[in-house]
């Protein structure tokens, strides 16, 4: 009786075109990205807006990325392992909140929002202060462990409701027919509170695989995910394998749920089938998780470097010459691996410091010095890089490329040829102008163009100061990370970039011109560093070794497209490449190269200023 | 049998059951009636083993099973929601309980259909509980709670969901499925009909307390305290004073009627309670217990049912008590009319009159009329007031 009086469609409840016209953008909305993305995903271009021919270019990067599935496989390990244990706690936690009553029951409830309510931020800096406390190794586990304490509450509170909505009726009823308490469980309150199970479930799988903050401060070595794996290739652009692999991860999602449900109502499928799809599932996971305990052979080598910045090939090479297990991590910038150190995490065996972070690093005690009498290849590095400002006794650090920040302009779109920072302030190229989005960068760039040194003086970084803000309103924006996706697409025309990228988009279309300006550059330099307590510091030292050998420094020039200080490597390389002027910058005479350095408390007033750039 | 020795259940400073003592003899239909809030349903429960007893002991064929849980006890209910489980189709629910107890798959289902039968629920054995009609989880729940073949079986108010039509045809089924399983029911509701209905005995509880415990037709004959009698039917009291006892009956005085005499009843026990000779020895002692407790000018209540009393234009004979009155209010109830009429002074009282009766006789009584109230002088109940 109560249906037919809720019917309610004699008033046409529902049925408005209004409705129906809202209902479906609100669909629309919500799916468009994803579809946008997969159609992007077959597009035969590295931009993501043009479209220029059906191809599965991307899906053969992906499928050929061993550090992309590597990330993928960390992701799923993490989720699943997290979403079992999480959904067995929630379980246990909503049956003891919704059929007991004890002592302290409402503010154990109300606790449970805390983790809901806090910024996730808070709540990684928190669980990586315990971690540092208890010496708990980072690493897969503790990813997992920090994934269970920020799921466990939503899946909770979702089981809660329907423990709550389960009459305790049901429950007496099972006992009374003479089943004990965990059959009455396993045959009646799971299957009715299953919705539930299942929601918190695919909440908490949800959660886990694309967290990243939680992730980001308890990540180890070799346990990157792939949020932080795409998050790391994004600062090189955003190419459409980032695309394809998204898609890859949408259609094994939506399978995997497809798959679940048919199998959830299929009554054909025999009670032992399930199981035993089940237990395969779960074989498969724990053999994922257990794998690399035994697979340890106690020979490591943990590197910790930025994405795209070592040819691959060269970790495969070295691992089957010495036997030595490899694994790389990556972090976005200097400030992210001072952080990573500075939180205590340990393991890393090489890093990748740019030259002000080595004098920073050092200071803190956070590098080793590195024992040269192991590393004989150090001959070949070129004598003018070896004592550099930064570390002037040249122990902490081996140079590993170098670069200068220059200017990338479309000769397509800018006739007049550039010579000078100046172009980057001409009013023409109002709005299709891209600065680094990088406080350094910026300011050096303008000191230079005015022709003075960088010190501690208050007038001229207002000077400098008062340049940029007339600067900022031809800007398209700041930007360090889709330089090369912006140039392509021709929304910029101009851009502050460096050195090598320059070269990439030149070698793509030479219609992409670099520029030293006159005015100066500043030169960046890469180091090899060994961080203080490095497990496998012989190891690292003979990964060093390696890379400075010749013919591996010119492969992983020709990859990288940066300078290395290696004289005998560039002999090495195809003459197209070595006698590049735009990768290889005129270093002869030392004394004018000035290095990028750290600038102690004028950092401050430095910080300040381009905050208030950045605000205005 | 089931025996409850001072079984007392406390919540906190709530005190729920009070000391209950009963002993309900195997293959009994035994009835728990009161209103909600009297302990029907806690005594129940700790029978059950849902919850946990407070004092005193639960006796099952003289094992002591007051400490056991649930699924130790011999004991089944049917819940007053019926609590099917929705995960599982008819047949599973009836047979969880086998399946638990291990029983081997033949006989599990030999056992179902044989129970199928015996609540005629066939043809829907792979229906979803959600698909059934209250009647049909009804007796799914009973069937569920039948198979595994308990001590006692308890119903916890299995009827107040249903359809009055469909509560009259279960009650009735339910009375017939007792005599043909043999198994000892306990039955806990707050309807009396259905308590006179089926039970063989009745135990009226008021405020964790049972105030009597007797057969159903003891129980609305001769009730022995005024909330049993103010609660089962309706009852006209009178405030009186106990002037004279002796072996033919009572005297009593009554503001409203002055001298009433009331002669003492046959009390022949009913045949059809042949199989309790036990009880129904204490019935023939009951006006010899009151004689002992109710001494002379005691204050005491003389009761009487609006259906034992006539209308009628006559003074009472010399075998009846009587009063006049006026009718004020006159219901027309179907199979009787009920009279609300108001005595001389001022008081209401309530009288029934079978409307057959009346049509038989051609009296037709209206609202303001003067008339007299009789009845016989061996009907109505003195009621000790304590």
């Amino acid at each position: 009786m109560a249906g037919n009086l809720a019917r309610g469609n004699d008033l046409n409840i529902g049925q408005g075109t209004g409705l129906k016209i809202m209902t479906w953008a609100g669909v629309i909305f919500l799916l468009l990205p994803l579809i946008i993305l997969i159609v992007f995903s077959f597009n035969d271009s590295r931009t993501v807006t043009h479209w220029e021919g059906f191809s599965l270019r991307w899906y053969k990067a992906v499928f050929l990325d061993d550090s992309l599935w590597l990330s993928v496989k960390n992701s799923l390990v993490i989720a699943i392992v997290s979403t079992l244990v999480t959904t067995i706690l929630g379980t246990m936690c909503a049956m003891l909140l919704g059929k007991y009553r004890f002592k302290g029951r409402e503010l154990f409830q109300n606790l449970l929002y805390v983790p809901v309510i806090l910024p996730e931020i808070i709540f990684g800096v928190a669980i990586l202060a315990l971690f540092m406390l208890i010496k708990f190794p980072l690493g897969l586990i503790s990813i997992i462990c920090a994934h269970i304490t920020f799921s466990f509450p939503f899946a909770t509170l979702i089981i809660l409701a329907k423990v709550i909505n389960l009459p305790p009726s049901l429950e007496e009823a099972s006992l009374d027919l003479g089943a004990n308490r965990w059959q009455t469980f396993i045959r009646v309150i799971l299957p009715n509170i299953s919705p539930g199970v299942v929601s918190g479930a695919l909440f908490a799988f949800t959660l886990s695989i694309d967290d990243f903050i939680a992730t980001f401060f308890t990540a180890g070595v070799g346990s990157s995910t792939l949020p932080l794996k795409i998050y790391s290739l994004i600062k090189f652009g955003i190419t459409p394998s980032i695309n394809a692999i998204s898609t890859i991860l949408i259609v094994f999602t939506v399978t995997a749920l497809f798959l679940t449900d048919r199998l959830q109502k299929s009554e054909r499928i025999g009670r032992t089938v399930k199981l035993t799809i089940g237990g395969v599932f779960l074989a498969i996971i724990l053999g994922l998780v257990a794998a690399p305990f035994f697979t340890t052979r106690g020979k490591k080598l943990n590197l910790y470097n930025f994405s795209t910045y070592i040819d691959e090939s060269l970790i495969a090479d070295f691992e089957k010459q010495t036997g030595i297990d490899v694994s790389l991590d990556y972090y976005n910038d200097n400030e992210e691996l001072l952080s990573r150190l500075q939180m205590g995490v340990s393991g890393y065996d090489l890093i990748w410091p740019s030259g002000y972070m080595v004098k920073i690093m050092q200071s803190r005690g956070l590098i080793a010095p590195i024992d040269y009498r192991n590393i004989p290849n150090y001959k070949y590095i070129t004598s003018a890089l070896r004592k550099l400002s930064y570390d002037t006794t040249g122990k902490y650090y081996i140079p590993y490329a170098y670069g200068f920040t220059g200017i990338v302009y479309n000769s397509a779109l800018i006739r007049d040829s550039v010579d000078s920072w100046n172009a980057l302030w001409d009013e023409r190229y109002r709005e299709n102008i891209l600065m680094l989005d990088d406080m350094r960068e910026v300011f050096w760039a303008v000191y230079k163009m005015l022709g003075q040194t960088v010190d501690d003086d208050t007038a001229r970084l207002q000077k400098a100061l008062e340049m940029l803000v007339r600067q900022k309103p031809l800007l398209k924006k700041y930007e360090s990370n889709a330089t090369q996706e912006m140039m392509l697409s021709g929304d910029v025309w101009i851009a502050q970039t460096w050195n090598g990228l320059a070269a990439r988009l030149n070698a793509i279309d030479p219609k992409f011109k670099f520029c030293r300006p006159r005015e100066g550059v500043i030169f960046f330099v890469d180091n090899l560093c060994i961080p203080s307590g490095a497990p496998h510091k012989a190891n690292a030292e003979k990964f060093i070794n390696f890379l400075l050998d010749p013919a591996n420094s010119a492969t992983n020039m020709t990859t990288i497209r940066y300078a290395m200080p290696n004289e005998r490597a560039r002999l090495l390389l195809e003459p197209s490449l070595r006698d590049n002027g735009i990768i290889f910058p005129d270093i002869s005479d030392v004394s004018e190269l000035e290095v990028m350095q750290d600038m102690g408390p004028f950092n401050k007033k430095l910080d300040k200023a381009w905050t208030e750039l950045k605000v205005k | 049998m089931l025996e409850l020795k001072n079984l007392s259940k406390s919540y906190g400073q709530v005190k729920a059951v009070r000391e209950v003592s009963l002993q309900i003899a195997k293959g009994e239909f035994f009835c728990l009636l009161g209103p909600s809030g009297c302990g029907k349903t806690t005594i129940l429960r700790m029978i059950a083993g849902f919850e946990k007893v407070t004092a005193g002991h639960i006796l099952l064929d003289g094992a002591d099973i007051t400490h056991d849980p649930p699924n130790r006890r011999d004991v089944n209910t049917v819940f007053q929601n019926y609590a099917l489980f929705p995960n599982f189709n008819v047949t599973d629910n009836i047979g969880y309980g086998l399946k638990i107890k291990k029983i081997p798959v033949k006989e599990q289902a030999n056992r179902i259909a044989e129970v199928i039968r015996l609540v005629g629920l066939e043809g829907f054995e792979m229906r979803m509980p959600g698909n059934l009609s209250g009647g049909q989880q009804q007796r799914v729940a009973l069937a569920r709670a039948l198979i595994n073949r308990p001590r006692v079986l308890l119903l916890d108010e299995p009827l107040s969901a249903l359809d009055k039509k469909i509560a009259e045809q279960t009650r009735n089924e339910l009375s017939e499925l007792q005599k043909k399983v043999g198994i000892t029911f306990i039955f806990v509701t707050h309807n009396q009909t259905e308590a006179l209905a089926m039970a063989d005995r009745i135990a009226v509880m008021k405020d964790g307390v049972i105030e009597q415990c007797d057969h159903p037709k003891e129980i609305y004959e001769r009730p022995m305290t005024h909330f049993v009698a103010d609660f089962i039917g309706s009852m006209n009291f009178f405030e009186g004073t106990m002037t004279g006892i002796d072996n033919q009956g009572y005297n009593i005085t009554i503001p409203e009627l002055g001298q009433v005499v009331m002669s003492q009843k046959e009390t022949t026990p009913e045949t059809d309670n042949q199989k309790h000779t036990e009880p129904v020895s204490e019935l023939s002692t009951a006006f010899e217990s009151q004689k002992n407790t109710m001494p002379s000018k005691s204050p005491v209540l003389f009761c009487i049912r609006p259906e034992r009393m006539k209308i009628g234009l006559m003074a009472p004979a010399a075998y009846e008590n009587g009063l006049s009155g006026t009718i004020r209010q006159k219901y027309y109830l179907g199979e009787i009319t009920k009279f609300t009429v108001e005595l001389s002074n001022k008081k209401l009282i309530a009288v029934i009159a079978q409307n057959y009766l009346l049509q038989l006789s051609n009296e037709f009584y209206d609202i303001g009329e003067q008339i007299w109230v009789t009845w016989s002088k061996t009907s109505g109940e003195v009621i000790n007031v304590r």
